[in-house]
């Protein structure tokens, strides 16, 4: 049996005129794989190309070798646990799971052997008699993953498979999918919470408005979101001469506009020296400050300067500055990344060594 | 990693339909229909049963044309068969089946075989109720009339079983109105061609099925010209054999359109 991998050439896929997923192309092969993104980015609509859910409006797209688009014989081995909180509430437990094992191919009393295993393994032996319609958030979603699991596939599909779930049921999670990727599955697993994913994997890939806008390992995520710029907004009495103090002082500012007559807003490199700088010229100028804020402390602010940074090009050079020549680096190693993958050169090695 | 091997086509209609089963018998589809067949025999069996005997087959035969005829096989595969699909849409549990290694027929074949039966069960079931409970009174005519009631009956499966597939199709076609689109379709097609005269009536299956049932021939069978009494449109008989030759011809075109379609289509995924 060959290694469980996933491979993407150029994917899209559009519903009418909204583009889901954009151009993307990746190789994926054993591990732990974190798909970060805000809502919306796309991620469910890449989970269901790979889950051959459904087809791709252009490009190619391979789950262990062959296209998955309602395809028997990749689906047998790929298990999906899917975002919708939605399950057959007149059934039990046990009959739901041992119901997929069924359709997963094992016979009818197999079928109900590898359903207790699999609820088993998610902690829900006690509670599989029971309809799953009086069952919690977290135990519908251990149901999901149970029947997810339940045929042994080699490729796990998760999106965003922790919602609702309490701290002990997460970490039992964690443990089972830790433990089918250490057996060799390739886990994909999709979230828009950042330690989500670290206490998962330290492989990522960052999806923004359909495109994955950088790849890699979990520190340098961690970088680039040290690296970019942060956006800091001041209200106060006289915007004019903060901004004039703070242009004077070394506190790593690149940008600064005035949004409104009692509005700073000033783009920085240093976060932590800025917030100081303003803290202290308010007090010298005695300025009538009424807030500071950022409205970009989270990583949906990281895949916007991404996309952007993308959008503008590799070589554009717009952008100057340490974090804006890094992500030149990243561009330019992606797109031959990307060139390789087109080349069919790729095969056989994981995005993350190349990224 | 040791996945099993996909099922055939046939195991996977089969989980599909224990499946469709449970959930069929836990929910309330079953006491809905069990209420409409209880209120459908319920006036002809007491009127049977205070009749006659001469006049008992009379009422028993108007139950069936009108009850069964008329109503029930309309009603229990919008009921049973329409929404097998986008109940699965709707409450985002397709997934589970779709991401399974089983043809996508298979899972339309497997919620039609239940929606079917289900359906069938509960005709058969009332139709044998209605049978006894008009005769009681009449123990002769228990024995004497149960051949024109399986007659009847069997045509009513065949229609029945053409319809679910009429239903089972718009509902692979057009999940989000495929109640409204069954009710349209049999309501217009089915219902009011079955009265007009002429060959127009042809297009109705129930026309044929009624003829295979031996009931009478409803709304304007013949039309005379009001002046002379000539006749000037009567619709044309036609062999059994052809009338259950062109249900049957129906049923497998729905039935296979059906399927294709739940083959090939992507079943609303990309709109969730």
């Amino acid at each position: 049996m060959s290694e469980a991998s996933i491979r993407a050439v150029r994917l899209s896929k559009w519903y009418g005129k909204v583009t889901a997923v954009s151009d993307v192309s990746l190789q994926l092969g054993p591990g732990i794989w974190g798909l970060l993104g805000p809502n919306g980015s796309g991620k469910t609509t890449f989970m269901r190309l790979v889950a051959g859910q459904i087809k791709p409006s252009t490009g190619r797209l391979t789950v262990d070798g062959e296209a998955p688009f309602a395809n028997p014989n990749v689906l047998r081995r790929v298990g999906y646990c899917p975002e919708a909180d939605s399950i057959y509430e007149q059934l039990t437990g046990l009959e739901f799971v041992s119901a997929m094992a069924e359709l997963s191919g094992y016979p009818p009393a197999d079928a109900r052997k590898h359903a207790e295993v699999a609820l088993e393994e998610f902690g829900l032996t006690d509670s599989m008699h029971r309809k799953m319609g009086g069952y919690s958030r977290g135990m519908r979603q251990r149901a999901k993953l149970a029947q997810c699991i339940v045929h042994d596939p080699d490729v796990l599909l998760l999106d965003e498979p922790l919602t609702g779930t309490d701290p002990s049921s997460r970490q039992q999670i964690l443990d089972a999918l830790k433990r089918r990727a250490k057996e060799g599955a390739l886990v994909l697993f999709s979230t828009h919470v950042l330690p989500e994913i670290e206490a998962l994997t330290e492989q990522v890939l960052l999806i923004a408005r359909g495109q994955v806008v950088a790849q890699g390992h979990m520190q340098e995520i961690r970088e680039l979101l040290d690296e970019h710029p942060h956006h800091v907004r001041v209200r106060c009495d006289r915007p004019r001469e903060l901004a004039s103090a703070l242009l004077a002082h070394e506190s790593g500012v690149v940008a600064l506009h005035f949004p409104a007559p009692d509005l700073l807003e000033v783009r920085t490199w240093q976060p932590d020296e800025t917030y100081d700088a303003i803290a202290e010229q308010a007090l010298a100028l005695d300025l009538d400050l009424h807030s500071i804020t950022s409205p970009d402390a989270n990583l949906e602010a990281l895949f916007h300067y991404l996309v952007e940074r993308a959008n503008r090009g590799a070589g554009s050079g717009a952008d100057a500055g340490t974090g804006g020549a890094r992500q030149l680096e990243k561009a330019s190693e992606r797109t031959a990344y990307q060139q390789q993958l087109e080349a069919g050169q790729g095969a056989g090695e994981s995005a993350g060594a190349d990224a | 990693m040791s996945a099993p091997p996909a099922p055939s086509f046939f195991g996977a209609t089969g989980a599909v339909s224990r499946l469709s089963l449970l959930r069929t018998l836990r929910g309330r589809k079953v006491r809905v229909a069990s209420v409409a067949v209880a209120v459908v025999i319920l006036f002809p069996a007491v009127v049977a049963l205070v009749k006659e005997d001469a006049e008992t087959a009379e009422v028993v035969r108007a139950g069936i044309d009108w009850g069964f005829f008329r109503l029930l096989v309309f009603l229990l595969p919008i009921l049973f068969v329409s929404g097998v699909v986008s109940e699965e849409v709707e409450g985002r549990t397709l997934h589970y089946l779709a991401m399974r290694p089983v043809p996508r027929a298979s899972i339309a074949l497997g919620k039609y075989a239940v929606g079917t039966l289900s359906a069938l069960g509960i005709l058969w079931a009332g139709l044998l109720l209605l049978h006894l409970v008009g005769f009681a009174a009449s123990p002769s005519l228990l024995v004497d009339e149960l051949g024109a009631t399986v007659r009847a009956g069997g045509a009513a499966s065949l229609l029945l079983m053409n319809y679910c597939a009429i239903c089972l199709f718009w509902g692979t076609l057009v999940p989000e109105a495929a109640g409204l689109l069954s009710v349209v379709w049999l309501g217009f097609i089915e219902w009011f061609l079955l009265l007009l005269p002429g060959v127009v009536r042809f297009v109705s299956m129930a026309h044929f099925a009624r003829e295979l049932g031996g009931l009478d021939r409803p709304g304007w069978d013949v039309l005379r010209n009001p002046l002379t009494g000539q006749v000037v449109v009567q619709v044309p008989d036609v062999e059994l054999w052809v009338c259950g030759t062109v249900i049957g011809a129906e049923w497998i075109l729905f039935l296979g359109l059906s399927l294709l379609i739940m083959q090939v289509s992507q079943l609303r995924f990309g709109k969730a």
